[in-house]
């Protein structure tokens, strides 16, 4: 049974693992592209992506992770920076910036990747412990 | 109904699926960035299921899909390379067990044969 | 005969025979009782057969993923038959051997 049903086997909770980080991986790198962004459709300055990830299924069927949306980070602030010479600057000379905080999103590229490969390690024992388990028809 | 010659039709059905599957997971991962390719997919759980409920397992036969349910991408491309990674294991443990299975019972059949083990 | 007395510590696991010993008049029931055995191993024998087609027929059909089982019952009805297939050798043998006695 897979994503279909919600009893997961090993191998799809893994998967499942696998899909969402790197998913993080890709909002990552499209924050980090937009880092400079100041005018995005809105007019306003590009704002910060995050993937909102949950748990699938209950404390007695294990079901791995699921992305539940991806959600702009309303929370932080744009950045004021000032720059009177730009044509976007407001009557004090400062102009808006992006909410992305290079530092973050790296400390979040590094987490999201070691999460990867935890979940490809897992994949990579399962396959082990099976061709141990197929050993005893050898 | 003798249990040992009888499993060797449903492992041998087992199998075929298993192959057209293995196909369909390898032309997936080639087409990886192939601009506006669709995942194939084999289909077989519901018709195995039906072929060996009805005890005819040789009447099975396994056939190509192209399920169009995968979220698609900018290029139009809708292949997953862990989705796929995931069925490539999955698929693989399978095969390797009814391999492993088939040549115990091809075993057992020999050894019931001959004189001494 | 009375029961084993243990010179040690240890205590006795077997338990204490009743009864007299057999004699030459039970042979018969000796001779029913290996026929009996060996008519309930292949009772076990079979079963752990159909035990294991079955569970291949599971995990060929999909009703479960779960290899491990499957390959249990597999190895365990692998062994039991290839025990009787030892026994049978060696019935086999030892008949062989009966029939170029020289009687």
């Amino acid at each position: 049974m897979g994503v279909d049903g919600i009893s997961s086997g090993t191998v799809d909770i893994a998967i499942s693992g696998l899909r969402a980080q790197r998913l993080r991986m890709d909002v990552i790198a499209n924050n980090i592209a937009n880092v400079h962004t100041r005018q995005t459709d809105g007019g306003k300055p590009y704002r910060r992506r995050g993937v909102v990830l949950g748990a699938r299924g209950t404390d007695e069927i294990l079901g791995g992770v699921q992305i539940l949306r991806i959600a702009e980070d309303i929370a932080s602030p744009f950045k004021k920076v000032r720059d009177p010479g730009d044509p976007s600057a407001d009557k004090d000379g400062f102009v808006l910036m992006s909410n992305v905080e290079l530092p973050r999103e790296m400390i979040e590229l590094v987490t999201a990747s070691r999460a990867y490969q935890a979940n490809a390690a897992v994949l990579k024992r399962h396959q082990d412990s099976i061709n141990t388990t197929l050993e005893l028809l050898r | 109904m003798d249990s040992r010659t009888s499993v060797i039709p449903y492992l041998e059905a087992g199998l075929r699926a298993i192959q057209l599957q293995g196909r369909a997971i390898a032309n997936n991962i080639a087409n990886l960035n192939t601009p506006g390719y669709r995942r194939v997919a084999a289909e077989f759980r519901r018709q195995l299921a039906k072929a060996i409920a009805s005890g005819n397992p040789r009447s099975f036969e396994a056939k190509l899909v192209r399920p169009m349910s995968t979220e698609v991408r900018s290029n139009g491309n809708d292949v997953d390379l862990d989705m796929e990674v995931g069925a490539l294991i999955k698929n693989g443990a399978l095969y390797k067990t009814y391999m492993r299975i088939l040549a115990r019972t091809y075993r057992q059949l020999e050894l019931a044969m001959r004189r001494e083990l | 005969m009375a029961g084993i007395q243990p010179t040690s510590g240890i205590p006795a696991r077997v338990p204490p025979v009743t009864g007299s010993v057999a004699g030459p008049q039970d042979k018969s029931a000796g001779k029913a009782g290996f026929a009996d055995l060996l008519r309930n191993y292949v009772d076990k024998v079979d079963q752990d057969q159909r035990a294991s087609a079955f569970a291949i027929q599971d995990l060929v059909s999909g009703k479960t993923d779960d290899v491990l089982p499957v390959v249990q019952a597999v190895a365990k009805a692998d062994l039991s038959f290839k025990l009787l297939i030892g026994v049978r050798n060696k019935v086999i043998e030892a008949y062989k051997q009966t029939m170029n006695m020289q009687v």
